[in-house]
């Protein structure tokens, strides 16, 4: 929020800089007597508080003692009560002695209340002309900065260090409650923290010298008093210091960051207690101008007219505000100040365009509250903000009578001058029309009303119903229409921390700042149709519901924390939770082993995958493309799809995680339709699939035999990770891998395999004289890896052989039964499925064939039972050894 | 050393206690006076928000609830005149109250004197 500032140096005062007009400086004299000082000072003042308050007690006792004694006569005439002072009693004197205290007492409080005062915002605003051009911000030290600094400078003089750094201060501040929220709310352990921070004080050097504070710590001072009064305070804080110290120290911000704590997430948690601040005081003040505001449809003059049929179709927002209905809006000025500005240039119609859940209701629910605040531009001073209700103005009528109702509604509110009109989702007028085909709708009606009557209405729509409905038609003409965008992160995550107080009172849950953090940013990656803040706030709420559920079973456990967050969003997107938390390095460590565990040869392909997958993660690159993409090149048989397969379930957990897609059914250019849907309504398969399932690998197979135009798709998704499908959405495959299979080239592998050329000489021939005939050079060079796969060896079959034998032994299992293989025969059933030209696959249709089928036969002839075991000799031949009998 | 150390500390702040005692009577009179009666300015100014008496004053001669006709305006003119006579009553009533605290913020210390010494005082 700042502006970097210069900082010059000079002699007398350090380093100074210039800002509104006056160069600051930070000028603080410490010592240890002055510390003492102020010490011995606050201890004797609250010793007098409470003596003061002590005689204050006992002067009114003793009036009461006197009453209690003379209660006979006072009885009799009360009014020798207020006479009471003509008494000489030892009693009275005490009483009218202590009422000096009790003035004393009130003297000390008015002078504390202004001591705390520390800036003067007058003289800070932009304008102001100063008599002198700099100025000490020492003297706007809050008491508990003071404090801070006073114990920084005592840490440094007891470890006989003359230069009081920033880190001693930022040692001192984590004293400081506030600040120590700061690192509760970061989920940060403080002893921890400070045991890394002592260790660094220790290492610096020892010099005998008086202490002073450093250069860098000064100007940490000093940007600490600019951002306090920039934000309105009555003195520097030590909360305000905090994110300056990181600043400046480098040292600092390391320890920080091995404690995953970056600027970022300070400036959030330290926003989040100014706005905390800020909330609180902007509810009392506005419940204080609440009280003011008229309960009743009138204008304080009583000039209004009463508006029965609106009154009848609409309800009162400034009402609602009034009695505190509605939720508090946040950071939406920029916002609110234009719709002032566009009412003042004389624009009656506004239309709030914006993403469902970007807070459009809200900066309506802002002004609401800034006009019961009054809070306003004086032409919307004392005027109510009255929302129509569509559903109900055209229920149960004809579009005529529809009409006849919103032009009464209209009328009344220019006769009655005290409102403003506001209609929620204002496409639900358009298209109602009373009359032939050449009658006007009732937005039309609403448009003429607006430019004649010089009515102001406020209205709301939806981004894409204002493209599709409103934007050619007279009411988008006769309406400025101002965007309501999406929150940054950043920003979002400062709303959510603004909202964050209700849901804790609410569950009596904590809520951690990294739950809010990852709420932002999950929600960001992987709730596509939806929008900020809404979305994050909708993860957040759910992640705190689970909490409550769980804190309800175990009381001690309540806090929401990223965790939940996870379960949360995994509940809503099918994501498996720990996909989210899990460390990605340790599984990318050991791809290539995990692999392995289902695939057979093929190492250079593997490698190739894996390393590729890792460059990929590891090189922090543009983060709007997919994870990986791959063409895989060999002949069939050999452990593609296979590869892809295992890619799936090793990095997302499961097979499930792959859309597959038979490019030979994409053979027509109007296939495409098929693909990413239309205007009509079509879902595209492949939008559909990952829009719903954004963590997923697809697999296209058989590249080659698709439609030109719709490679020409797969060129704009492995650049920008991004597809627009029919019906206009974007769908981001930033969260997918991509892997497209081809047989080109297959016979010329073979024969160059066997002429065991090398394998990168192979790829390039594949890529210059094979794979360009079917395919544009820029698709092949946007995949990450071009992967060629060699044909299987004999050795390869026999472990493939090996590893298919073990599933048919799973699945017998569940049957109670059990297999045996000998080493022999399944060389002999290896030997047998092993065609060079096909790979693997007529080693399947061989198990299938010899030893499925056979096994089948025999569990329907009922020779195979429970606890029976089946054996494949060394002839391959099939027998069975009886079970037990129980 | 030390003792010198804090005998200046003593001192000193004897010397800011026995000003606090001192100054307390004069702040009475001057500075904590006038930040009183500001605070009773903008007492009354809230009741007035509340009341709304300016508005009534201001909108005498408007007719009220849009009634531009000359039986409409002739009848806001008195219910106005009427409500202005309550609502400037109340307002009324809340300046005496105003008054009066301020006048005993002033006459407060003198009365305690009086009374003190009236203990004092032989018949």
């Amino acid at each position: 929020m700042m502006t970097e500032l210069e900082f010059e140096n000079n002699e007398a005062n350090g380093p100074a800089t210039w800002w509104r007009g006056r160069l600051i400086f930070w000028r603080h004299s410490m010592s240890r007597s002055a510390i003492s000082l102020q010490k011995l000072k606050k201890i004797i003042a609250h010793v007098l508080r409470i003596i003061v308050v002590i005689v204050i007690v006992i002067g009114w006792l003793s009036l009461l003692a006197w009453m209690f004694f003379h209660w006979q006569e006072l009885s009799m005439a009360p009014i020798k009560l207020l006479l009471f002072w003509e008494n000489r009693d030892p009693l009275i004197l005490v009483f009218l002695l202590s009422l000096w205290f009790d003035l004393f007492l009130v003297y000390r409080r008015s002078e504390e209340m202004i001591a705390k005062i520390k800036i003067d915002h007058r003289k800070w605003r932009e304008d102001y002309k100063h008599s002198d051009d700099s100025y000490n911000a020492a003297g706007a030290a809050s008491e508990y900065l003071e404090k801070v600094l006073a114990d920084a400078f005592l840490l440094a003089s007891k470890l006989k260090q003359s230069e009081v750094s920033v880190m001693h201060f930022f040692r001192a501040l984590l004293t400081d409650v506030q600040v120590q929220n700061v690192f509760v709310r970061l989920n940060v352990s403080a002893s921890s923290l400070v045991d890394k921070i002592e260790r660094h004080l220790l290492d610096l050097k020892v010099l005998e010298k008086k202490p002073y504070l450093s250069d860098e710590l000064r100007e940490v001072l000093i940007l600490a008093f600019i951002d306090s009064v920039q934000r309105q305070q009555e003195g520097v804080k030590p909360l305000n210091a905090l994110i300056f110290c990181y600043q400046r120290s480098p040292v600092l911000a390391e320890i920080l960051y091995d404690l995953d704590i970056d600027a970022d997430k300070i400036n959030n948690v330290c926003e989040w207690f100014h706005i905390n601040r800020k909330l609180v005081l902007n509810y009392q003040s506005y419940r204080r101008s609440a009280i003011l505001k008229p309960g009743s449809g009138m204008d304080r003059a009583y000039t209004a007219i009463a508006t029965p049929t609106l009154d009848n179709f609409s309800h009162d927002l400034t009402l609602a505000a009034k009695y505190g209905r509605l939720e508090l809006c946040v950071g939406r000025k920029k916002e609110i100040d234009s719709i002032f500005e566009t009412i003042e240039s004389g624009q009656g119609g506004i239309l709030l365009v914006g993403a469902s859940g970007t807070g459009k209701t809200m900066v309506i629910n802002g002004i609401a509250q800034l006009m019961v605040a009054e809070q306003v531009p004086k032409f919307l001073q004392d005027k109510r903000l009255v929302e129509i209700d569509v559903s109900r103005l055209v229920s149960g009528a004809s579009p005529a009578e529809a009409e006849a109702r919103l032009l009464a509604c209209i009328n009344e509110s220019a006769r009655s001058k005290n409102i403003i009109l506001h209609i929620a989702n204002i496409e639900n007028l358009v298209g109602i029309s009373a009359g032939g085909e050449d009658s006007l709708d009732l937005s039309e009606v609403l448009s003429e009303a607006l430019s004649r009557d010089r009515v102001i209405c406020l209205a709301t729509i939806t981004s894409n119903n204002y493209t599709r409905v409103v934007e050619k038609t007279a009411l988008g003409e006769s309406m400025t229409t101002i965007g309501i965008s999406e929150p940054n992160i950043n920003q979002a995550i400062q709303i959510l921390e603004s909202k964050v107080g209700l849901m804790e009172g609410k569950y009596k849950i904590f809520i951690t700042y990294d739950a809010i953090e990852q709420a932002v940013i999950l929600s960001d990656k992987y709730l596509h149709d939806k929008f900020m803040p809404a979305k994050a706030l909708d993860l957040l709420q759910r992640a705190v519901t689970l909490s409550a559920k769980a804190s309800r079973h175990n009381p001690k456990n309540s806090i929401c924390s990223k965790e939940q967050v996870a379960l949360a969003i995994s509940e809503m997107t099918g994501i498996p939770a720990q996909k989210l938390t899990e460390s990605e390095s340790h599984k990318l460590l050991s791809l290539e082993e995990n692999i392995h565990h289902r695939m057979v040869g093929q190492e250079e392909a593997v490698t190739a995958v894996s390393s590729s997958l890792r460059r990929a993660r590891a090189e922090l690159k543009d983060a709007k493309r997919p994870i990986a993409s791959f063409l895989f090149l060999g002949p069939t048989g050999v452990g593609k799809t296979e590869l892809a397969k295992t890619v799936s379930e090793v990095y997302f957990g499961d097979e499930d995680y792959m859309v597959r897609l038979d490019m030979s059914e994409y053979q027509a250019a109007d296939s495409i339709r098929k693909m990413i849907g239309d205007v009509d309504g079509t879902l595209g398969y492949l939008t559909e699939a990952v829009r719903k399932k954004p963590f997923s690998l697809i697999l296209l197979d058989e590249i080659e035999k698709a439609h030109p135009d719709i490679l020409n798709l797969f060129l704009q998704l492995l650049d920008d990770g991004r597809l627009t499908d029919g019906q206009g959405r974007t769908i981001s495959f930033t969260e997918s891998i991509i892997i497209a299979t081809s047989n080109i080239g297959a016979l010329y592998i073979q024969e160059q395999i066997k002429a065991s050329t090398d394998l990168n000489l192979l790829k390039q021939e594949l890529i210059d004289n094979q794979l360009n005939k079917f395919m544009r050079p820029e698709l092949i060079n946007r995949f990450d890896g071009i992967i060629v796969f060699k044909p299987l060896t004999k050795d390869n079959i026999f472990q493939i052989a090996t590893l298919m034998l073990k599933g048919i032994k799973k699945r017998l299992s569940k049957k109670g039964v059990g297999l045996k293989a000998d080493r022999k025969g399944v060389q002999k059933l290896a030997l047998a499925g092993y065609d060079p030209k096909f790979g693997a696959r007529p080693l399947r249709r061989l198990l299938q064939d010899r030893v499925e089928d056979k096994v089948a036969n025999k569990i329907l002839a009922g020779e195979l039972k429970r606890r029976d075991t089946v054996v494949i000799g060394p002839n391959a031949e099939i027998s069975v050894i009886k079970g037990r009998e129980l | 050393m030390l003792k010198s150390h804090f005998l200046v500390l003593s001192s000193k702040i004897l010397i800011q206690f026995i000003w606090n005692i001192i100054f307390f009577p004069i702040w009475w009179y001057s500075l904590g006076f006038l930040r009183f009666v500001s605070r009773i300015i903008s007492f009354w100014r809230s009741e007035q928000r509340a009341l709304g008496l300016f508005v009534w004053t201001r909108n005498l001669f408007v007719p009220m609830y849009g009634q531009h006709d000359f039986a409409g305006r002739l009848m806001s003119f008195f219910v106005r005149l009427v409500q202005i006579l309550f609502r400037g009553l109340a307002m009324l009533f809340w300046v005496i109250v105003g008054l009066v605290l301020i006048l005993s913020w002033l006459a407060l210390p003198l009365a305690i004197v009086i009374a003190t010494a009236y203990q004092f005082l032989e018949m």
